[in-house]
C-alpha cells in the first residue's frame, strides 16, 4: 500500500487544480479550514467474511465526496439543524424531517397506501411517495456511474425520475417548491440570517458568518452523507458475526441469481443494494407506465424507468414504489412473482423472461422476504446523531 | 511487457469533461490496483493531458494518432434498437433491447518485430444507450503493427470483483457464481410458436464457478463444447499495416456483428439445456433454456464464448 501513497498525494494535490480547470469559474472554496474537524465517512471492508461472501461486492466503496464540500463536524451539525428546522418553510410548519423522519428511516412516517403522498405547507400534496434517505452519499456522485445512459456529460441520479445530479442540487428543490416548503430562497436566507443561532454555526462551518443558499445546501448534503446504514443482520453476516437462517440463505441465492432476479437492478454493490451502473429500470408496475426518466431525458427508451431505490431498511419505509401503491412487502413480492406487466415498454428483459416463467415458488418468496428483512438496521432509526436537535433530550 | 509507451488518455469524442474526470479516476484506480510498478508516473502521465483537455473541448481526431471506432451491426446492417425484425440462424425472430459489454487489453502488435502498443485496459461498450463509440489514442514511438487484439470481457484470471473502478460495478457478476464482471449483456424479445412471445438474456461472465444454487461446480465447462478454459475469448484480428509516430492518423473500425453470437455453434433461444440437473431447482418452472436463464449454466456460457470468435472484424485506414 505504501507504494501508492505518492499517487494518492499527487492526485489529492492536483485534483482541485484539475477540477478548477474544468469548472466554469466558481471558486472551489474548501469547507476544510483550520477551525473545522474533518469527518471520515468510509466504512472499512470486513476482515472476517465467511467464504460465501468473500467477494468484494459486499464492500462499501470509498464514498465519493465533492472536493468543494468535504464533510466536517461543524458542517454536519449545521446541516442537521437546517434539516429539522421548519424555518425553511413559508409558515414555519414544515421541515425536511416532516417528510423524511428518522423513525421511518427518513421516509415519510405518515404516508400510507391510501394516502401515499406527503403534505407540504398548507396541506399541499406532491406527486410522489417520499423515499428513504439511506447511504445516498454513495449513490449520488459521478464516479459511481458509467456513461450510462447519458451522453451529454450530465448525470442524473436523485429523485424517482433522476432530475437532481447530487445531494447539493437536490436540496435546492424542496425549499422553494410550492407543494413542499414554499419559501423562496432569498426569503429563506433572510430568515436564517436573522436567527440568533445560525450565523455562529455558519462561521464554525465555513469560516465566516455569511448565510447563503449555496452554504445551506452544502451543509444539508454533508448531514445527509452521514446517514449511513451498515449494521443490519446482512452486515453482521458479512462481518462473520452471525449465520443466516435457512430462509435468509435461500433468499440471498434467489436475490443474486436469475431465480428471483433482483440483483440486476438492486445488486451490483451488496453494500448499497442499488446498482451504480443500472440506476434506472422499469420493474413492470404498469402496462402503460408514467414517463419516469423520459420526463427528464425526452428519450423514448427511458419511458417507464424509475430510479432503483435501495432496499436497506425496507421494512420501515412503506408504502412502496414511487406512488406508494403497495402497503406491505408481501404485496411487493406478489408483484414480482405474478404481477409484472410483461407488455410494459422498456420492461427489463431479465424480469420479463423471469415473469413469463410463471410465479415464484413459495419457498423462494418466503426466502426473499426473509432476506429483505435481513436488511433492517433498527439502530439507524434511533441513532442519536440523526435525531431532531430541537427535541428535548430524553 | 514489451511495447511502446502510450502518451495520451482515452478520448471519448462525444463526451464532455466530466467523462475525463471519471476516466482519470478509473485509470488511476486501475493503475493502483493492477500495476504495482510505475503507478506514480502513470497517473502523472494521465493528469497532464487531462488538464490540457479541460481547456479545450475539441479532442480526438488529431493528426498523429489512432481512432478506434466501434460499430454495432446485425447481419451487416446498422443495429435498430427494440425492433422485432431480425431472425437468427436458429430461425428465432428477435429484437435487441440491450447490448453492453467489456473489452480488455486492447492492443496493437507486430507478429514479426514483437512490438506491442497497449491502447486501453478496459473499454465499456453499450450499443443501446450510447450507440457506436469512438476512442482516440495519441502516441509518439514510431512502430509498425499488423494485428489488433483484445479479450472479450475481463480475462478469467483477473475477473475478480474490485479490480475495476466503481463505475464498472454495474457490470458485476454475482458472487455466488464467482464474482467479477459480465463480459456481455445481450437482451431482447423473441417469438416462436412455443413458448410464444418471450425474452432472451444472454449474459456471459467468468467460467470459474457454476452453480445450480444448491451445489457449486468448480468450473463451468460443457463437455459438448470444448473451449480453452484459461481465459476469456481472445480476439486477434489482422489489420493492414498501421504505422505510428509518422505524423499520420489512423482509424480502426471494429465492427461488432450481433447476429454472429448465435451462428457457430448454433444458438437457439428455445432449446433446453442439455443437462437439466444443472438448472437451479428453485426455479418456478424448469426447464432452463438457452434464452433464459444463462448465468449459472455451463452450456450457454461455453456456447457464447465459442461464438465470440467471429463476431468482431476490423478494418484499418489512414485518415
Ligand atoms: C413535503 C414533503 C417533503 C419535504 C418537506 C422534503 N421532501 Fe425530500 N422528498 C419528498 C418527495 C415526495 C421526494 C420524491 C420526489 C421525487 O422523486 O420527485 C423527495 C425526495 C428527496 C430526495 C431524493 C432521494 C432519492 O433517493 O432520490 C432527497 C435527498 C430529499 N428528498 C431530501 C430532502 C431535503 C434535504 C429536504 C429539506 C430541504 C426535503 N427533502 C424536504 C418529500 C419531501
Ligand atoms: C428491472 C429492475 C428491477 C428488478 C429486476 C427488481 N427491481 Fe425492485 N425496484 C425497481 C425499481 C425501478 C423500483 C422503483 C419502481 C417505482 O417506484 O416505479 C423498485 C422497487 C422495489 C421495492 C420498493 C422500494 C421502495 O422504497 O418503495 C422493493 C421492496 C423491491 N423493488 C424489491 C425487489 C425484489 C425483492 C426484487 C426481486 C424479486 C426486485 N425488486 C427486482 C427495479 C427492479
Amino acid at each position: 500500500m505504501k507504494a501508492f501513497l505518492p499517487v494518492i498525494l499527487l492526485v489529492a494535490m492536483l485534483a482541485p487544480w484539475v477540477l478548477g480547470g474544468c469548472d466554469s469559474g466558481e471558486s472551489g472554496s474548501s469547507t476544510l479550514t483550520p477551525e473545522t474537524t474533518p469527518v471520515d465517512l468510509n466504512i472499512p471492508p470486513s476482515t472476517n467474511k465467511p467464504a460465501e461472501l468473500a467477494d468484494a461486492q459486499t464492500d462499501f466503496r470509498t464514498m465519493p465526496i465533492p472536493v468543494d464540500n468535504l464533510t466536517t463536524e461543524e458542517g454536519v451539525a449545521l446541516g442537521r439543524r437546517l434539516f429539522f428546522d421548519p424555518i425553511l418553510s413559508s409558515d414555519d410548519s414544515v421541515s425536511c424531517s416532516s417528510c423524511h423522519d428518522p423513525a421511518a428511516a427518513f421516509s415519510d412516517i405518515d404516508a400510507t397506501q391510501a394516502e401515499p403522498f406527503s403534505e407540504g405547507v398548507g396541506g399541499a400534496l406532491g406527486d410522489f411517495n417520499a423515499p428513504a434517505l439511506i447511504n445516498l452519499g454513495w449513490t449520488s456522485a459521478d464516479p459511481f456511474r458509467l456513461e450510462f445512459p447519458f451522453q451529454s456529460g450530465e448525470h442524473f441520479s436523485l429523485f424517482w425520475d433522476g432530475r437532481a445530479d447530487s445531494l447539493e442540487t437536490q436540496a435546492r428543490e424542496p425549499v422553494a417548491n410550492e407543494q413542499e416548503m414554499n419559501l423562496p430562497w432569498d426569503q429563506a436566507e433572510a430568515k436564517v440570517r436573522a436567527d440568533s443561532v445560525y450565523p455562529g454555526m455558519f462561521e464554525a462551518a465555513f469560516g465566516d458568518p455569511g448565510v447563503s443558499q449555496d452554504r445551506m445546501v452544502m451543509a444539508i448534503a454533508q448531514f445527509e452523507r452521514t446517514l449511513r446504514s451498515y449494521n443490519s443482520r446482512w452486515d453482521q453476516w458479512v462481518r462473520g458475526e452471525i449465520e443466516p437462517t435457512p430462509d435468509e440463505a435461500i433468499g440471498y441465492l434467489a436475490f443474486t441469481s436469475e431465480v428471483g432476479d433482483c440483483f440486476h437492478c438492486h445488486g451490483g454493490n451488496l453494500a448499497l443494494f442499488a446498482s451504480p451502473g443500472n440506476t434506472f429500470g422499469n420493474n413492470g408496475l404498469d402496462a402503460l407506465p408514467p414517463p419516469g426518466l423520459m420526463e427528464v431525458t425526452g428519450e423514448p427508451l427511458h419511458e417507464g424507468k424509475f430510479r432503483v431505490p435501495t432496499l436497506r431498511n425496507i421494512e420501515f419505509t412503506g408504502p412502496y414504489m414511487h406512488d406508494g401503491r403497495f402497503g406491505t412487502l408481501d404485496e411487493v413480492l406478489e408483484h414480482y412473482s405474478a404481477g409484472v406487466a410483461t407488455e410494459s415498454p422498456n420492461l427489463d428483459s431479465n424480469l420479463r423472461a423471469r415473469a413469463l416463467q410463471g410465479p415464484l415458488t413459495p419457498t423462494v418468496v418466503q426466502g426473499l422476504k426473509a432476506f429483505l428483512l435481513m436488511l433492517s438496521d433498527p439502530g439507524f432509526l434511533t441513532d442519536p446523531d440523526f435525531q431532531d436537535p430541537f427535541a428535548p433530550a430524553p | 511487457m514489451k511495447g511502446a509507451q502510450v502518451r495520451g488518455v482515452v478520448v471519448h469524442v462525444h463526451s464532455a469533461q466530466k467523462v475525463f474526470l471519471r476516466a482519470l479516476e478509473g485509470s488511476i484506480l486501475e493503475a493502483m490496483r493492477n500495476s504495482r510498478r510505475s503507478s506514480f508516473l502513470f497517473s502523472f502521465l494521465l493528469l497532464v493531458p487531462l488538464a490540457l483537455a479541460c481547456s479545450s473541448d475539441q479532442s480526438g481526431g488529431s493528426s498523429d494518432g489512432i481512432t478506434v471506432r466501434i460499430v454495432h451491426q446485425v447481419a451487416g446492417t446498422p443495429l435498430e434498437i427494440d425492433q422485432l425484425i431480425y431472425t437468427n440462424a436458429a430461425a428465432n425472430p428477435y429484437s435487441v433491447t440491450k447490448f453492453e459489454y467489456l473489452i480488455s487489453d486492447l492492443r496493437l502488435s507486430n507478429g514479426v518485430s514483437g512490438a506491442e502498443l497497449d491502447l486501453a485496459q478496459t473499454l465499456y461498450g453499450n450499443a443501446v444507450d450510447q450507440g457506436n463509440s469512438e476512442h482516440s489514442f495519441e502516441f509518439q514511438t514510431p512502430e509498425e503493427f499488423d494485428t489488433l487484439s483484445f479479450f472479450w470481457g475481463v480475462p478469467d484470471a483477473r475477473n475478480i470483483t474490485g479490480v475495476l473502478p466503481p463505475q464498472y460495478d454495474g457490470m458485476h457478476w454475482p458472487s455466488p457464481f464467482g464474482g467479477g464482471y459480465h463480459a456481455m449483456r445481450f437482451e431482447g424479445s423473441w417469438s416462436n410458436a412455443t413458448p410464444g412471445d418471450s425474452s432472451y438474456v444472454l449474459h456471459a461472465g467468468n467460467l470459474r464457478r457454476c452453480s445450480n444454487l444448491m451445489e457449486t461446480y468448480e468450473d463451468c465447462l460443457a463437455p459438448a463444447y470444448p473451449i480453452d478454459e484459461t481465459g476469456m475469448a481472445e480476439i486477434s484480428l489482422p489489420v493492414t499495416t498501421v504505422t505510428t509516430g509518422s505524423g499520420r492518423h489512423w482509424t480502426l473500425v471494429i465492427v461488432v456483428d450481433i447476429q454472429e453470437w448465435m451462428n457457430d455453434p448454433l444458438y437457439d433461444f428455445g432449446q433446453d439445456w442439455a443437462d437439466p440437473s444443472l438448472c437451479p431447482p428453485l426455479f418456478a418452472n424448469p426447464p432452463c433454456t438457452l434464452g433464459f436463464p444463462t448465468m449459472p449454466g455451463p452450456e450457454p456460457q461455453s456456447m457464447m464464448r465459442l461464438n465470440a470468435g467471429d463476431v468482431f472484424s476490423v478494418t484499418a485506414s489512414e485518415g
